[in-house]
């Protein structure tokens, strides 16, 4: 029976990646990192942020968007170490 | 592109917007590369953090309210049992140290021949001055037997030792006798300024509020943990 894991080549991959999220993550200001982490990593809806956080339903879809492009720019930083499969291709200037 | 650009395209990804707003950023969309790619980023990005994996906490960081320092709310009558308890406890505390003491303090007192604290050092001197007085009387029965005229010496001398016998007995009862009824006041207890009755009155007291503001506290723990 074929393991249904990660081979490792896979894992060093994913590796990669984590880390590269991370430093980026921690290098966000903390209201825009608090959003992303409840929003995108664990998959809370808008309002659920917003109650969580005590912040306005605005001021959260704001925050979020200027977290993911903060974001996007961080990771541009790693394209040459990202796998290929994970490189953000060059998008227009935002 | 501008911010409410950016706001506009990561709301729209997540499906947050108005069906206007969403209606009119397609058809920008659809004639906009720029916006295109924009949007296109972002997807990856937020591709990119849901992939990351889930890491599992080192501990829980919930708070209980125990370590809030919250305590259960508890009933309005609960200061009042606990005022009678304490008052209750104190007070059969007190009593139980005055009944206590109360004998000590009436011996060392030597008030109007009670036989308090006199009576033990009585008792000692009491004792050599019965056989004293025995002997003291003794000679002075002698001389009553010599005055029986003496054929009926024989006789009368058997009387009079009975005589003698029975006289100094009941002198030595009498002599005893108030030594003894010394003894036996001293030997009475004293009477208790409290009597027990209060006394188990107040324990039962002191036990069933201490009871009561147990289950109170049981009770109202309970209906903290439930809510």
């Amino acid at each position: 029976l074929a393991d249904p894991g990660m081979t490792p080549d896979q894992k060093a991959e994913a590796d990669e990646l984590e880390h590269a999220l991370q430093h980026c993550l921690n290098h966000l200001p903390l209201e825009f990192k608090t959003v992303v982490v409840m929003a995108d990593i664990q998959g809370m809806d808008y309002s659920e942020v917003s109650v969580a956080v005590r912040v306005p339903l605005g001021t959260i879809k704001s925050r979020l968007a200027r977290a993911r492009l903060r974001l996007r720019e961080c990771l541009q930083g790693f394209s040459e170490l990202l796998p290929t499969s994970y490189r953000l291709e060059e998008g227009s200037n935002a | 592109m501008n911010r409410r650009d950016i706001e506009l395209l990561s709301s729209y990804l997540d499906g947050q917007l108005k069906p206007s707003d969403t209606a009119r950023l397609e058809a920008r969309l659809s004639s906009d590369p720029d916006l295109r790619a924009v949007l296109d980023d972002l997807r990856s990005t937020r591709g990119l953090l849901r992939r990351l994996p889930m890491r599992k906490a080192p501990r829980n960081f919930t708070l209980t309210p125990k370590m809030v320092g919250k305590n259960p709310p508890l009933p309005r009558t609960y200061p009042a049992f606990r005022f009678v308890t304490a008052l209750a406890s104190l007070l059969l505390f007190f009593t139980f140290g005055l009944n206590f003491l109360a004998p000590q303090m009436a011996s060392q007192s030597p008030a109007f021949g009670m036989g308090g604290g006199g009576a033990p050092e009585i008792l000692p001197s009491e004792a050599p001055a019965m056989p004293e007085s025995a002997a003291t009387e003794a000679p002075a029965e002698e001389p009553s037997i010599q005055m029986v005229p003496q054929p009926t010496e024989t006789v009368p001398s058997a009387d009079t030792a009975r005589e003698l016998a029975t006289p100094a007995e009941k002198e030595g009862v009498m002599g005893d006798a108030p030594a003894q009824d010394q003894a036996a006041a001293e030997r009475a207890p004293v009477a208790s300024p409290v009597p027990s009755a209060w006394q188990a009155i107040l324990a039962v007291i002191a036990l069933a509020g201490a009871l009561a503001m147990v289950l109170m506290r049981q009770m109202a723990a309970s209906r903290w943990r439930r809510k």
